[in-house]
């Protein structure tokens, strides 16, 4: 009886704990750069996969777009996501858009394998005077055709 | 030691007359003691001394093979314990007796944890599903948690076929032809707050999306108004803080108006096309933007 009432006690704690985590990173969210954004992959044909993002600011920023994409493959049936490809600003300037208040439609591709499954983090970003925000956001999951 | 009475007196000849089977069971008790009960040394150790001198023991371990399979079956820690065989007391003949009553704790401690985890991810499954089913039933369950859903609006689905209206509002500003990308709901406003001219448009046509802006500049504020042809869902995040989103009806169609900080955006879908105006604008100027939609 009494081990189980310390169990229980403890599992509330777990719980609780977990909640202020989530209601601490709550206080990140509304952006004084980002207005909106959304990134997309999908198959083109011939295994080849395409990825798209688009940023909405809440002004013309001095850098708007995406600083990092990594995208993942899946074979079909396994559950096991694997790294790919990064595209990152060294090798992708164009990934940040200057001066704008939008940034669209920077396409990026990627020959992959017809069958197998693809999604990318996408670490999206805008900024102005020297300060600036990130979001990662996941895509969803093309299958490559 | 289950028998206090050899301790009290010092006297361990009892253990003489026993057989060896008798003595290694007192042995096995003693190893089975709970933890706040102490066990009797001196005579654990004559014990032993008895079952040693009568060699019995050792007859089992001529053969050096037998003896190290017995070893390995009883006394053998597997590597999967992460323990070492040398995490013991110094004590060398404590080690023996207290080898399996070592193993206990560990073995409980682990069921109590397990038995912490299995509780804490039921009752967190159960205040998920909960929370998320009063979300969709209309209900805000548990503020605080649900808070951070409100922090991102974002369409899920896009379901509903809705009636395609009139078109004609599009030529008004006659800078991109929307009826082309197959645009023919009203979705461009033709009022906005007192000194906003338009600057300039952009057109992103791809496969999975076809991208209209219109932007509009007052000073140093400017109004973007774009219109999202969808191919597939949209998963767009828009950015809010955790005040209230406003539903207002207009046009038959649902307009949701939230505040992200300084600015005031505007999201709604019609037909297969995401819609939203995002400025610095009031929620009053954001209704009769949309009044002036339709």
């Amino acid at each position: 009886m009494k081990n189980t009432r310390r169990t229980v006690c403890i599992a509330l704690i777990l719980v609780f704990a977990l909640g202020m985590g989530t209601t601490a990173s709550a206080a990140l969210t509304a952006s004084q750069h980002l207005a909106s954004y959304e990134a997309q992959v999908w198959g083109i044909g011939s295994g080849d996969i395409c990825i798209w993002y688009d940023v909405v600011g809440t002004g013309t920023m001095d850098q708007i777009g995406a600083t990092e994409i990594v995208l993942q493959q899946k074979v079909a049936g396994s559950t096991v996501w694997a790294n790919v490809k990064t595209f990152d600003l060294v090798s992708y300037p164009n990934m940040l858009g200057t001066n704008r208040m939008a940034y669209t439609h920077t396409e990026y591709y990627y020959s992959g394998i017809a069958g197998y499954s693809y999604r990318a983090y996408v670490m999206i970003y805008a900024g102005k005077g020297g300060s600036g925000s990130y979001r990662q956001f996941t895509t969803n999951v093309a299958v490559a055709t | 030691m289950p028998d206090n009475s050899y301790s009290a007196i010092r006297s361990y000849c009892q253990f003489d007359k026993m057989n060896t089977a008798q003595l290694k069971e007192i042995l096995r008790r003693d190893s089975q003691l709970p933890e706040n009960e102490d066990s009797d040394m001196d005579a654990i150790l004559y014990i032993m001394d008895v079952i040693a001198k009568r060699g019995e023991d050792c007859a089992e371990f001529t053969n050096a093979e037998k003896a190290w399979d017995i070893f390995n079956e009883s006394y053998s820690i597997q590597e999967s314990d992460g323990k070492s065989l040398y995490e013991f007391d110094s004590d060398e003949l404590n080690q023996t007796a207290s080898l399996d009553r070592d193993r206990q704790p560990n073995t409980r401690h682990f069921r109590g944890l397990l038995r912490v985890a299995v509780i804490a991810a039921i009752l967190a499954a159960t205040l998920l599903i909960g929370t998320v089913s009063a979300y969709a039933m209309g209900y805000d369950l548990w503020g605080a948690v649900a808070d951070w859903t409100k922090d991102i609006f974002s369409f899920t689905t896009v379901s509903e076929e809705k009636f395609y209206g009139e078109a004609g509002i599009v030529d008004a500003l006659n800078t991109i032809d929307l009826i082309e990308y197959g645009v023919t709901e009203r979705v461009l406003p033709t009022w906005l707050p007192d000194g906003y001219k338009y600057s300039g448009s952009d057109l992103f046509e791809k496969s999975a999306r076809t991208v209209i802006r219109y932007f509009y500049t007052r000073d140093n504020s400017e109004i973007c108004v774009s219109i999202v042809v969808l191919s597939s869902p949209t998963m767009r995040h828009i950015e809010k803080n955790d005040s209230d989103v406003i539903i207002y009806t207009a046009g038959n169609t649902e307009h949701y108006i939230m505040n992200n900080l300084e600015e005031t955006n505007i999201a709604w879908v019609t037909g297969n096309c995401e819609c939203s105006i995002i400025g610095d604008f009031s929620i009053e100027e954001a209704k009769q933007i949309i009044d002036s939609i339709y």
